[in-house]
């Protein structure tokens, strides 16, 4: 079939993302980032817009959760699609996934009723025509937990001779990790492979990943938890036929995320430990989540330090969360000297110390005598 | 320092010098009346320490008159003997002079002074040793002395143990101990969390965030469940909805109405049928009954006529059987009739014999009643007369009371004569003339009384008068005499004797009335009146002529009543069978009867007037059409179809039918319904908010746990700083406790006291375990305290080298004397390493204390003189 040659795309870029949890709440948060969390889920889809154009996408893939839930509230769909429907020159390819399963039956017909020319919600496992060579195999899923593979069928579903074969599908790989465990999963993990596949866009995975060379999670856009760290983006695929996509990463979250553990050993400054691990330039705090996991060592004062540091530093950002917990607290006797000498203070700070060292007591009780040990050094510095 | 001797000029009372030497070491008493100038010599005592000689305020210690206080205190110090001089106003100074020799005068000598009291400016243990009168309690006094007293005590038990603020943390722990208890409740009071507190916010946030989650849990429930019920219901209708499931339906109810039209119409043939059957059947019975009954009613024929000849024979029977026995009957009425009349005649002549024997006793009566009038009458007549006599004369009292005046005069006479004089003659001779006295003899050589003047006779002499004088014995008879007379003259008797045979003639008199009173009583029980009456009722009565006798007669009588019973007995008899006679004639009639009109209307019977070989005919037609019309009949049946069958099938095809329309109105109304319930939610998010309100709940939980950590943490800290500043302070007071507990055991076993860390002070006394705030005991025990505690301070002070004399001005006023014997022994008890002086107005109670006595002396010489 010449005509059909002919109009094969040699190659066809689009932007792959996944897992945007539009009318997500982040209801572990406090009041004061809740908002601006939420409403970066929804300036994630301008972002996408942005990069689409930037990198010459006209069509975005979204492997599933594009929404938190089954039942987003009125607002959340009706200002995506609104949004959606601004960017006319983009083509937005909705796969329904887990959490917004085809079983959402408030969320897709009405969607789909109202939706505009360019918002295309993928509701059966049939192949779809992106552009003229190009076939995209979606495998939507039908409930929450779909108890096989939904990409099978892509291995017997048919497509233009020579087309660009793209599938898109949300779920777990069955990833066998280096110690030989299994990872449970469901797709299986040479789905391009088995099914002629040039590319398998593939949602659920909020980190980017890739799976071979011509299989990836993109991430989710705006990451929303410390699980992953750094600012959330999307990829820009370039699928060729026969041969391995080019995938880009382009960077779209608002929020950067990060966990750090830092490791403290008595004598070192404090605050220059804790500094040296907090984003360098503070007006862009605003944006940054920070956990700090402390551990290691460290005197009463030098906690005192490591801590008074930490809490001022805490309001220039968006969050800002000091663990603790594996930092043992050595009492020194020179502490217990600036205590007080030999009265009454010092008595009590040793019996503090002493019940905090007390192998004896449960754990919840040293670490109560610790940090009330502590406290009472903060009263009596704050009080010097 | 020891005091030995004091000496004072121009303070108060004591204008010229006044001086108390011979302070001992150990107990020195001072025992005087009020207003001796006790309290005037303690506040010299602590002018000379306490008061600068330059010092203007000295009005309270100058006499009225005015003057210049000057005192001289005699000490020993540092094992050297001291005479401490001031002066005050004009000429003021101040020396102090040790082994004669002036080592310090002015400000030097009040340096010395101050060091002397260990105290500085403060006061040093004046507050703690030195108690002024009426100042017995611990903490009394203004305000500056009770600071001084409170530092003196500090400064003594921080010497013996150290700093008070370094043992126990001071100020510091004081504000570590506040901010955390601040902090702690900011959280939490003893009840739990602090209402409107952090803590309670986070709690009352969480358990608000549970119940928002358990709404939006149930809601999201719903609007799953109304989803899942509105897929159902969608695959309901399409189901129910199916264009083949109609058809098939529509087809299935075509051909059970087919099915069933078909059974209808041949159960209609079958009903025909089976009413002609019926209608043979009916027509070959009837010809069959009316065949049976014609012959039944020939046989009965039969039969009546022969009941009827019988019942004949049966009635003439009892025709015969009734004549007969009215014959009977008529016999024995006739003989009854007869004996009645012989009855009778028996019956009239014992009539009349019975009333002749009444009328015999009636005269025989009369006689007797006539007897009795008579006597009654005479009875009667006498009645008066007896009446009369049995009222004359005296009656028995009257004659008792005659005997006793008889009595009386007897005796008075007796008396009388007993008392009279007597006379008695003599005759010479026989022949002698008799004298007579009252015209009777007086008979030789009998005495007789003379009671009353008298003549005596003398024949032949003339008359001897005898007047016996006025004697009451004569009176005394002559008042019986006259008693006795004027009793008689009532009934006209002449003498006792006479009264009494007239008492029992009046007395027989009484028994004669009496006995015809009774005698007429019984023959006239009404009256003679009336008995006279009932003579004369019984008059007339005569004696019948001619009686039979009542036996006789009544023999007779009782023989005509036995033949009348017997033929009364025959006549019922008889009449009894006639009636049973005439019973059965009427039956054995009425049976004929019956029976002769059976027999006609049988014979009119038309089953005995129709003929026989017709009916016959009939019958045997009749059964030919039943043969007939029963074999059509099970043609018919043999292939019916089942109508039930056919009718159930057509109703459960038109119910399908039915069901379906309801059921898709039922599912079209459902999912009406459903769908504006989900409407209604679908749009609030009930998810999203779920899970946002699912995770502030975990938050939350996070932050309440966080406040109990923070809780938890606050009150170890309390606990820990609490307790160590408790045991700081209770070494802090150990050795005022050493000292102070062999004292306590004097006045109470076992017993301990608990000091108040800021004021220095007992704040508890400990008896039996039981701890008693010090407001609550008595002033008497307050008192005791106080003084046992100065006595533990100045071991204190002599263990801590500094020893100072305890001054006790009435210190011990509330004291009963049982507790005051063992504060004496206390006293002593501390008198061995401590001078102690006690000033007392009490001399009798202090007498028993012991120790040194002090007075206080006039002095010739001025103190102060230089040596």
């Amino acid at each position: 079939m010449p005509q059909i040659c002919a109009i094969m795309a040699s190659s066809f870029t689009f932007l792959h993302s996944a897992d945007l949890h539009l009318g997500r709440r982040f209801g572990t948060m406090p009041e004061e980032i809740r908002g601006r969390l939420t409403e970066a889920r929804h300036q994630s889809l301008g972002r996408l817009v942005q990069a689409a154009r930037a990198q010459g996408a006209r069509d975005i893939l979204l492997a599933g959760d594009t929404f938190d839930t089954e039942t987003p509230s009125y607002q959340v769909w009706h200002q995506a699609r609104a949004t959606m429907a601004a960017a006319p020159d983009l083509h937005w390819w909705i796969l329904p996934g887990n959490h917004d399963s085809l079983n959402a039956e408030l969320l897709w017909p009405r969607l789909m009723d109202q939706a505009p020319p360019n918002l295309h919600v993928i509701d059966t496992a049939a192949p779809i025509e992106l552009a003229p060579g190009v076939t995209l195999l979606p495998a939507p899923l039908t409930r929450r937990r779909p108890s096989h593979d939904l990409t099978a069928w892509m291995d017997r579903a048919p497509s233009p001779e020579g087309a660009i074969r793209i599938g898109l599908a949300h779920g777990a790989v069955t990833d066998f990790s280096s110690d030989g465990n299994a990872v449970e999963g469901i797709i299986a993990p040479d789905r391009a492979r088995l099914s002629g596949l040039d590319y398998l866009a593939l949602g659920d995975w909020h980190g980017q990943k890739q799976i071979g060379d011509r299989t990836a999670y993109a991430g989710t856009p705006e990451f929303d938890s410390f699980r992953h760290s750094g600012r959330g983006g999307c990829l820009i695929v370039t699928a060729q036929a026969g041969s391995p996509p080019q995938i880009k990463r382009a960077e779209t979250g608002q929020f950067h995320w990060a966990e750090t553990d830092l490791t403290l050993v008595s004598g070192q400054d404090m605050a220059q430990a804790l500094n040296a691990v907090l984003p360098p330039e503070a007006a862009q705090r605003r944006d940054h989540l920070l956990r700090i996991r402390a551990a290691g060592r460290a005197s009463l004062s030098e906690v005192q330090t490591f801590t008074h540091t930490a809490h001022s530093c805490a309001p220039g950002f968006a969050f800002f969360e000091l663990d603790l917990n594996a930092l043992q607290t050595d009492v020194e006797s020179s502490d217990l000297s600036s205590l007080d000498h030999g009265g009454a203070l010092r008595h009590a700070a040793e019996a503090l110390a002493f019940q905090a060292q007390d192998e004896a007591l449960p754990q919840d009780q040293r670490r109560t005598a610790a940090a009330a040990l502590s406290r009472l050094f903060a009263y009596l510095r704050e009080d010097a | 320092m020891k005091l030995r001797a004091i000496t004072m000029s121009d303070i108060r009372q004591f204008s010229t010098p006044v001086t108390v030497q011979g302070i001992g070491d150990g107990l020195n008493v001072l025992s005087a009346p009020n207003e001796s100038g006790k309290s005037t010599l303690f506040d010299a005592i602590l002018a000379m320490f306490f008061t600068p000689h330059t010092s203007s305020k000295i009005n309270s210690l100058r006499p009225d008159i005015g003057g210049n206080p000057e005192i001289t205190v005699e000490i020993e110090a540092n094992g050297a003997p001291h005479r401490l001089h001031k002066r005050w106003g004009r000429g003021k100074k101040a020396e102090v002079w040790r082994d004669g020799r002036l080592i310090a005068k002015g400000d030097d000598a009040e340096a010395f002074i101050q060091g002397l009291t260990t105290g500085g400016a403060d006061g040093g243990p004046a507050g703690l040793l030195w108690v002024r009168q009426g100042l017995t309690d611990l903490e009394q006094g203004t305000r500056k002395e009770q600071q001084n007293a409170h530092d003196a005590r500090r400064d003594l038990l921080s010497s013996v143990t150290g700093e008070f603020d370094a043992l126990t943390g001071g100020k510091r722990m004081d504000r570590a101990l506040a901010r955390a208890r601040a902090d702690l409740a900011v959280l939490v009071t003893q009840r739990g969390p602090k209402a409107g507190g952090p803590y309670d916010q986070a709690l009352k946030h969480l358990e608000a965030l549970d119940h928002r989650r358990a709404a939006l849990t149930q809601t999201r429930d719903t609007l799953q469940s109304a989803l899942a019920d509105r897929r159902r219901t969608r695959r309901n209708m399409a189901a129910l909805m199916d264009p083949e499931d109609i058809a098939l339906r529509t087809s299935r109810l075509a051909a059970a109405t087919e099915r069933h039209d078909a059974a209808q119409r041949h159960a209609q043939a079958m009903a025909t049928a089976h009413a002609q059957l019926a209608a043979a059947q009916s027509v070959a019975e009837t010809a069959l009954n009316t065949l049976d009954r014609a012959r039944r009613a020939h046989e009965a024929l039969g039969k009546l006529e022969q009941s009827l000849a019988r019942a004949e024979a049966a009635r003439t029977q009892s025709a015969t059987t009734l004549s007969d026995a009215r014959r009977v009957f008529e016999a024995a009425k006739q003989a009854e009739a007869e004996a009645r009349a012989a009855q009778r005649q028996a019956e009239a002549r014992l009539r009349t014999a019975l009333h002749a024997a009444t009328l015999t006793e009636q005269i025989k009566h009369r006689e007797n009643k006539v007897r009795a009038l008579s006597q009654a009458a005479e009875l009667a007549q006498a009645l008066p007369d007896l009446r009369r006599a049995a009222e004359t004369g005296p009656s028995a009292s009257e004659v008792q009371a005659i005997d006793t005046a008889h009595e009386a005069l007897k005796l008075a006479l007796a008396l009388a004569n007993a008392a009279a004089p007597k006379i008695s003659v003599r005759y010479d001779s026989a022949q002698t003339p008799a004298a007579t006295l009252h015209s009777t003899p007086l008979t030789a050589d009998t005495a007789h009384p003379i009671t009353a003047p008298s003549d005596i006779l003398l024949p032949g002499y003339g008359i001897l008068h005898l007047d016996p004088g006025a004697n009451r014995e004569p009176h005394k008879a002559e008042r019986a005499q006259a008693q006795l007379q004027a009793l008689l003259d009532r009934h006209d008797l002449a003498s006792a004797d006479h009264a009494r045979q007239a008492a029992r003639a009046r007395q027989d008199a009484a028994s004669a009335l009496k006995e015809a009173q009774t005698a007429l009583s019984i023959l006239a029980p009404d009256g003679v009146d009336s008995l006279r009456a009932e003579v004369a009722r019984l008059t007339g009565l005569k004696q019948p002529a001619n009686t039979l006798d009542p036996d006789t007669a009544k023999t007779e009588a009782d023989t005509a009543e036995t033949t009348l019973r017997g033929a009364e007995a025959r006549f019922e008899a008889a009449r009894s069978a006639m009636t049973s006679c005439e019973t059965e004639a009427q039956t054995t009639a009425i049976r004929a009867s019956s029976v002769s009109d059976r027999l006609t209307a049988l014979r009119a019977d038309p089953a005995i007037l129709a003929n026989r070989d017709d009916l016959q005919n009939s019958a045997a037609q009749a059964q030919a059409d039943l043969a007939t019309a029963n074999a059509a009949m099970i043609a018919l049946q043999a292939d019916a179809p089942d109508l039930d069958a056919a009718r159930a099938a057509l109703n459960r095809a038109q119910d399908v039918i039915r069901r379906a329309d309801a059921e898709s109105q039922v599912l079209r109304e459902t999912l009406a319904a459903l769908n504006a319930q989900i409407d209604s939610q679908a749009g609030a998010g009930v998810d999203e908010e779920l899970a946002e309100v699912t995770e502030q709940a975990e938050y939350a939980r996070a932050t309440a746990a966080a406040f109990e950590a923070e809780k938890n943490v606050l009150s170890t800290l309390i606990h820990a700083l609490e307790a160590a500043q408790v045991q700081a302070r209770d070494r802090y007071f150990t050795p005022v406790l050493t000292e102070l507990r062999p004292m306590l055991q004097l006045l109470w076993p076992g017993a301990e006291l608990r000091f108040d860390g800021d004021s220095l002070l007992p704040s508890e006394l400990i008896r039996d375990g039981r701890p008693e705030p010090l407001g609550t005991l008595s002033g008497g025990t307050r008192e005791q305290i106080a003084l046992l505690v100065r006595l533990a301070f100045s071991r204190l002070l002599a263990r801590a080298g500094t020893p100072a004399p305890i001054i006790l001005d009435d210190a011990l006023v509330y004291t009963d004397d049982e507790r005051i014997e063992r504060m004496f022994d206390a006293l002593h008890a501390q008198a061995s390493d401590v001078q102690i002086l006690v000033f007392s107005c009490r001399n009798r109670a202090v007498r028993h204390l012991g120790g040194h006595e002090l007075k206080i002396e006039r002095v010739p010489h001025h103190p102060g003189e230089t040596a």
